[in-house]
């Protein structure tokens, strides 16, 4: 929903520029003293957006997926949970985990591509992996809380794609 | 040159293609944004699709939408580049042939056969034994595939030819002499931004259809049994370089029309200023660059690849996009400009070029995909920049172009149709962004109860958008018998 916001903040802002210049069609002024004025803005929009994208490509590495980098943002897994996915279910080594513990799911596919999604207890999306066949992925996780997740399957993989999922309980 | 003059019979050739396939593009949409709606219907409980049509549905409609717009793109620009460089309506008859046996031999696989991969066909999906569709149907739609990619590379050899002829070489197409001499070489101003833009995509479209190409070639290799099964990995690399690249060249594209169109209702010309120039001159390696954002989630990805894929998605699309959307709103801006039904699309295809735009800079940035991938949000940012992007400003060169050979001209209920197309997709695909960022996952046949009012909401605007296309489909279809036989007289 933070992203929603961004996404909802720059909408706003650009739709008022938007709005303003549709409301700015009319009259006439000389183009030829328009083009460098905008020339001007122009370089200045090209350097705000590479200036902070730079930024958040830089600021949102540490949020990076991958192994390594969650073993350090998240810590050393405790725990390893084997996940082989095949059409059209999950089958887990545990189907229990504690909370608060680095666990690391070692994910592999027995057929076509999945995709393992972990949902919180109140339907929120909090992480997800795919399941490939013939590669193995390592996903590292902490849960927060007790209760009782959700494991979706996120890519599809035919008919009852939509009814994969098993439940995961963290104690 | 006379190959270039407008009264000419090439010219009027390309007027005649143009109709055809823009016609045929419009028609496509007509019935796969129907099969659009019946989707969102089931999505919002409203109606039952079993999940067996639902994916054979889904999968039509995604790769029937995306050879539309491609075949739309293609159509409108082989007559506005005339005005410059010398395609052969000859070929480009050939190209619609083949690209139309390939859209009917898909209609075949996915509603006959009952092939329902999705439009994607990941393999080794397709031919997996354990699905619900025989064999045939999975060969049938790779070769659908494969013809329709044909057809696009005609398109783009045939562009490529006739840029080097007229330009004096791809350079000179690509604008390289103004380009390197900082735009001081007054001697060879560059070409009209249609030609960088039809140039750059041609180039790049030659690449995809050969990646394309070598995977469905290998897929069907699998499917005879000549070779074991691919690469899980590799095959996502082809499928995903093949796949975006040509949903991202459409757009570039279909943004060639921009500038033929926005300057007749302005009033103002539109020439390649230098950032114009640089900006598709980058676009050429640019676009090659972000498909690895498809593949974050694969963790075993070198890692090397998913930062390309977060950094070349990032520069990318942010130069043409800052040029195009400046340069339009520049031209527009105290301009007296002609409100019309041309002028009102387009002004919509640059809002959600830009809007979809930041949600696909969002979506990739792997810390949010992490969270975002395969939700609703990716067809949420596509179709913001189809369906009020690419899309829209195919249907305001077609209005233009059918306006102008039929000497009708649009009344105001046209005007209010325009605007209901852009403010009906606006509602569609913003509740198509909430279910996302709500984490509603992306091809579900079925939604949960707490999902389906996202769907709800956004059904009357598709049914509002669907009006709004529906009214302008029937006033272009009229004006096609005139615009037909004008085509060959007409001489502007
Ligand atoms: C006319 C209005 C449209 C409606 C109501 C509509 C609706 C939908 C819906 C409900 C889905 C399934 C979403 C999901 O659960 O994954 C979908 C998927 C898709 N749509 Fe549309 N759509 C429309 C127009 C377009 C346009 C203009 C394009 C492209 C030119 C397009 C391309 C696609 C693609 C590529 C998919 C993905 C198919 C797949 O996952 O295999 N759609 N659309
Ligand atoms: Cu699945």
């Amino acid at each position: 929903m933070v992203v929603f916001g961004v996404l909802a903040a720059l909408g706003v802002i650009w739709t008022a520029v938007w709005v303003w210049v549709l409301g700015h069609s009319g009259g006439r002024a000389a183009y030829e003293e328009l083009v460098p004025k905008v020339d001007v803005i122009r370089r200045r929009l090209f350097y705000l957006s590479a200036g902070s994208l730079t930024l958040l490509l830089l600021v949102s590495f540490y949020w990076l997926p991958y192994f390594p980098m969650r073993a350090l943002t998240i810590g050393k897994p405790q725990l390893v949970v084997q996940v082989i996915a095949s059409q059209w279910y999950w089958k887990l080594s545990t189907s229990e985990v504690p909370a608060k513990t680095p666990i690391e799911f070692v994910v592999t596919s027995k057929d076509v591509n999945h995709g393992l999604a972990v949902y919180s207890p109140d339907g929120k999306l909090l992480t997800q992996v795919q399941a490939m066949p013939g590669y193995t992925n390592h996903l590292i996780y902490a849960f927060e809380r007790p209760g009782t997740y959700m494991i979706r399957c996120l890519e599809y993989c035919g008919m009852p794609h939509y009814v994969m999922v098993t439940p995961l309980t963290v104690k | 040159m006379t190959d270039i003059d407008p009264r000419g019979e090439r010219a009027a050739a390309l007027r005649r293609l143009a109709l055809v396939y823009m016609t045929t593009a419009l028609g496509l949409f007509l019935l796969m944004g129907l099969l659009g709606l019946l989707m969102r219907l089931d999505q919002a409980g409203l109606f039952v699709l079993p999940p067996l049509q639902f994916y054979q549905v889904m999968t039509l409609h995604g790769g029937g939408m995306i050879a539309m717009a491609l075949l739309g793109a293609m159509g409108g620009l082989a007559n506005a580049l005339s005005m410059a460089i010398s395609l052969s309506p000859r070929l480009l008859w050939a190209a619609y042939v083949v690209y139309l046996a390939g859209v009917a031999l898909f209609v075949i696989g996915t509603l006959i056969g009952g092939f329902a991969a999705g439009w994607t066909m990941l393999p080794p999906l397709p031919f997996d034994p354990s699905h619900e569709w025989p064999l045939w149907a999975a060969v049938v739609s790779c070769i659908a595939y494969l013809l329709i990619g044909v057809g696009f590379l005609l398109f783009c050899l045939n562009v490529l030819y006739a840029a080097r002829r007229a330009f004096g070489g791809l350079g000179g197409a690509l604008g390289w002499p103004y380009l390197f001499s900082a735009g001081k070489n007054q001697a060879s101003p560059p070409p009209p931004p249609m030609v960088l833009a039809a140039t750059a995509v041609s180039i790049d479209g030659v690449l995809t259809v050969a990646a394309g190409a070598l995977l469905l070639m290998a897929m069907l290799a699998q499917a005879a049994g000549l070779v074991g099964s691919l690469d899980a990995l590799l095959a996502k690399n082809f499928m995903f370089f093949f796949g975006h690249m040509t949903a991202n060249l459409t757009i570039y594209l279909a943004a060639g029309l921009v500038y033929a169109t926005l300057p007749v209702y302005v009033g103002r010309a539109w020439k390649a200023s230098w950032p114009v120039v640089l900006a598709f001159n980058v676009l050429v390696v640019g676009v090659i660059l972000p498909y690895p954002h498809h593949l974050y989630q694969d963790f075993v990805q070198p890692l090397g690849m998913q930062i390309v894929g977060q950094v070349g998605s990032y520069a990318a699309g942010l130069p043409v996009i800052l040029v195009t959307v400046t340069g339009g709103l520049t031209l527009i801006y105290r301009s007296g400009m002609r409100w019309s039904v041309p002028s009102i699309l387009i002004a919509w295809g640059l809002w959600g070029w830009v809007f979809g735009g930041i949600g696909a800079l969002l979506d990739s940035t792997i810390a949010v995909n992490q969270v975002m991938h395969n939700t609703l949000w990716v067809p949420a940012h596509f179709h913001t920049y189809y369906l009020l992007g690419a899309v829209a400003f195919v249907w305001a060169y077609f209005y233009h172009l059918t306006g102008e050979l039929s000497g009708r001209h649009d009344r105001f209920a046209s005007k209010i149709a325009a605007w209901m197309y852009g403010l009906g997709g606006l509602g569609f695909v913003l509740t198509l962004f909430l279910s996302g960022a709500a984490g509603v996952p992306r091809r579900y046949a079925e939604h949960l109860p707490e999902w389906q009012i996202f769907a709800k909401v956004g059904t009357p605007f598709v049914i509002a958008l669907g009006l709004g296309i529906g009214w302008l489909a029937v006033e272009m279809f009229a004006r096609l018998g005139i615009a037909w036989r004008n085509a060959a007289a007409h001489s502007a």
